[in-house]
This record gives C-alpha cells, structure tokens and sequence, in this order.
C-alpha cells in the first residue's frame, strides 16, 4: 500500500479528538460517584489519579490529550514529508513542532 | 446536576452558533461563559481554546481526509500563526481581565460588521501559471470539477497569519475570519482550500496559548473544561443537519445581531 500522508494525519486527528471525549464522559460517569477538588501540577500525579478513577484527573488527562494532538500531528508530518523525500516541509514541520516545546516549556517555567 | 446540564448547554449552544455563522465556536464560548455564566475571562480563554482544537481536529480530520486541506500552505503559515500565539497568549497573561473583554468587544465588533458585508466568494479563475511548490489542486463537488491553483504572495499571508495568531492566544478565538479572506485575496487560494486550511491551522495555533494558559494554572476546574468542550463538539456536529436543511444566509442577520448584543455587553463588562 502506497504511504499516504493525508490519511495518516486524518486518522491522528482523529483518534486523538475521539480519545479525550472518551475520558472526558468516563469523567462525567466518575463524578456522579465521587467529588474532587483535586488540582494535578504533575503528570505522575494525573496517571495516578487516573488509576484511583478520580474524575478531576480522567478530566485533566483528556484536557492534555487534546492539547497534544496538534502536537503529535505536527511531528507526524516531519516524519512523513522526510519519507517522501520532500525535505524541505520536514524541516519547516520541525521548526513548528520546536515551537510548540517551547510553548510547552515556557508554559511551565 | 444543574450545574453539569448548563454547561454541556452553554458548549452546545457555542457550537451551533459558530458553526452556523462560519467562525468557529470560540467567539461564542468566552462572551457566554463571561457575561452568563461570570467567570474570569483568563479562564474563559483557556476553556475556548482547549475547544477550539476539538472542534478544529475533527473537522480539519475530514478535509485532510478529502485532500481540501493545503497541508504545506498550512504547516508554514503555521511558522507565524504559533510564534503569534504565544507572544498573544503570555502579553494575556499580563493584562487585566477588563482590558482584554475590551480588546475582545471591538474584535467582536468588527467580526459582526465583517459578516455583515461579506459577500461569499465564488472559485477563482485557475492559475496556469509557473507552479510553486505549495501549488494544488480540490475536487470541487458543486462545480463537478477538479481545481488547480497556485499560492501568491506568501509573505502578506504570514503576516496576516501572525496577527490571527495573537488574536487567538489573546482572546481564545480561532481567527480564520482574518485568515480566509487573507488566503482568499492575496495568496489567491480558492475559498474552500482557504477555509479548510485555516481550520487546519487553528488547532495548533490554539494549542501554542492553551499551553501558556495551562502552566499559568487557568485551567482551574476541568470539569467545566470537560463539559464545556463535550458540548462545542456536539453543537458543531448538530449543526451539520441543519446547515443542510436551512439557508445559513437567512438567518446570519440574527446571529450578527446577537454577536453585536455580545460585543455591547463585553464592552460594559470591560469599562466597569
């Protein structure tokens, strides 16, 4: 089957949008059982959180899944424009996703 | 409970409106959640923005899908658009909240007078000329045709790009009303690529702020963030229907007039 770059990055956008609404209704389910106040700082503390079924970190997990599907998009396009040789939008893909780090980066610092 | 239902209320009813005016949900969401609901526009920009990559990802999914979408276009005037956003986002993140509900008033101002004049444009005569590397080619299924074009004056489209970039860091909106015109008059983009490219950009530009916003700590309740995001994604898919059944052009008075209601009440919210 021939690569093609136009389904790769629809089926990323995809599952990444379908994922976080996902968690996003196992939150609402879970905040009928239990009330939180809790607010993560640290991604550990979210995985954790998750694994307790406490509905502010499924929330918080889905939040950050959305948030880095854009992400995981633009590094999806790096790699495939360098497969099909097209060198120059691979450069250009990698300067946006070094972009979004430092976004992510500055963000927290 | 009531709590729970208002807000998948308040997304739904931004996605439908931004949906059935063109412009996203996100000029809807901060004026809702700020003069209903009374929440501090910082917070109502971050909760717009996280919706904004929703919405933006799963309609961009389709038109990438469909080969509408200038995906090269995109990602490098994603260059301006991201670098935009940030800097928009952190000088947010400095301003007081009734300074940026007046910045968001005159932006929804000039929104409402934009859509008011706008006459929708038709495809634009190919261009047979020397291809660029970013020139493509969409099969347009109203014309029943394949059509080419090439892309123009990159450097007006980046610029114009940056600005909607700091447009959306700074007021949570996705800023293709800036954009698709830009793309459509001076890069000479036909205006269905231009939209489906602009949308394609949005959810990364709304990804560089939500990120500023994120570490800055304005995603404070993510339950509201959750359900409010549920409900955008719901409205703009509600509305596919009833774009289909109902002449958006006959109704676009209405919501102009609600936009310009929203914009007096952002405005009184800002000089109170």
């Amino acid at each position: 089957m021939k690569f093609d770059i136009n389904k790769l990055i629809a089926r990323i956008l995809q599952i990444g949008v379908w994922f976080s609404m996902f968690l996003f209704c196992v939150a609402i389910v879970e905040s009928f059982f239990k009330k939180s106040n809790l607010v993560y700082s640290s991604f550990l503390e979210i995985v954790k959180g998750l694994y307790l079924l406490e509905p502010n970190a499924t929330f918080f997990a889905g939040i950050i899944i959305l948030m880095l599907t854009p992400v995981v998009r633009v590094l999806f396009l790096v790699f495939g424009y360098f497969i099909e040789r097209d060198y120059r939008f691979s450069l250009i893909s990698a300067l946006v996703f070094f972009i979004l780090i430092f976004s992510i980066y500055f963000g927290i610092h | 409970m009531f709590e729970i239902g208002l807000l998948l209320l308040m997304g739904i009813l931004s996605g439908v409106f931004g949906a059935l005016l063109g412009i996203g949900g996100g000029t809807f969401v901060v004026p809702l959640l700020v003069i209903f609901l009374h929440f501090p526009i910082h917070q109502a920009v971050a909760i717009s923005l996280i919706s904004i990559i929703a919405t933006s990802s799963s309609v961009a999914s389709a038109n990438v899908y469909n080969k509408i979408t200038n995906m090269k276009l995109g990602i490098t005037l994603e260059l301006a658009t991201t670098l935009g956003a940030i800097a928009g986002s952190f000088i947010a993140t400095f301003l007081k909240g009734n300074v940026i509900a007046l910045i968001f008033s005159f932006v929804m101002g000039f929104i409402a007078y934009f859509m008011y004049n706008h006459k929708e444009s038709q495809a634009q005569a190919p261009v047979a000329l020397a291809k660029s590397v970013y020139s493509g080619s969409y099969f347009d299924y109203a014309l029943n045709k394949k059509v080419d074009y090439d892309v123009k004056n990159l450097g007006v489209g980046m610029l114009i790009s940056a600005f909607a970039g700091a447009f959306s860091g700074m007021l949570g909106i996705g800023g293709g009303v800036l954009k698709v015109p830009a793309m459509n008059a001076f890069c000479k983009v036909p205006i269905k690529v231009a939209a489906a490219t602009s949308n394609f950009m949005i959810g990364v530009t709304a990804a560089a702020g939500a990120f500023i916003y994120f570490g800055k700590g304005y995603i404070k309740n993510p339950l509201f963030v959750g359900l409010i995001v549920i409900g955008v994604v719901i409205g703009s898919k509600l509305s596919m229907p009833i774009i289909k059944k109902i002449q958006p052009a006959k109704i676009k008075n209405i919501f102009i007039l609600f936009l310009v209601y929203l914009a007096i009440e952002m405005f009184i919210k800002g000089v109170k």
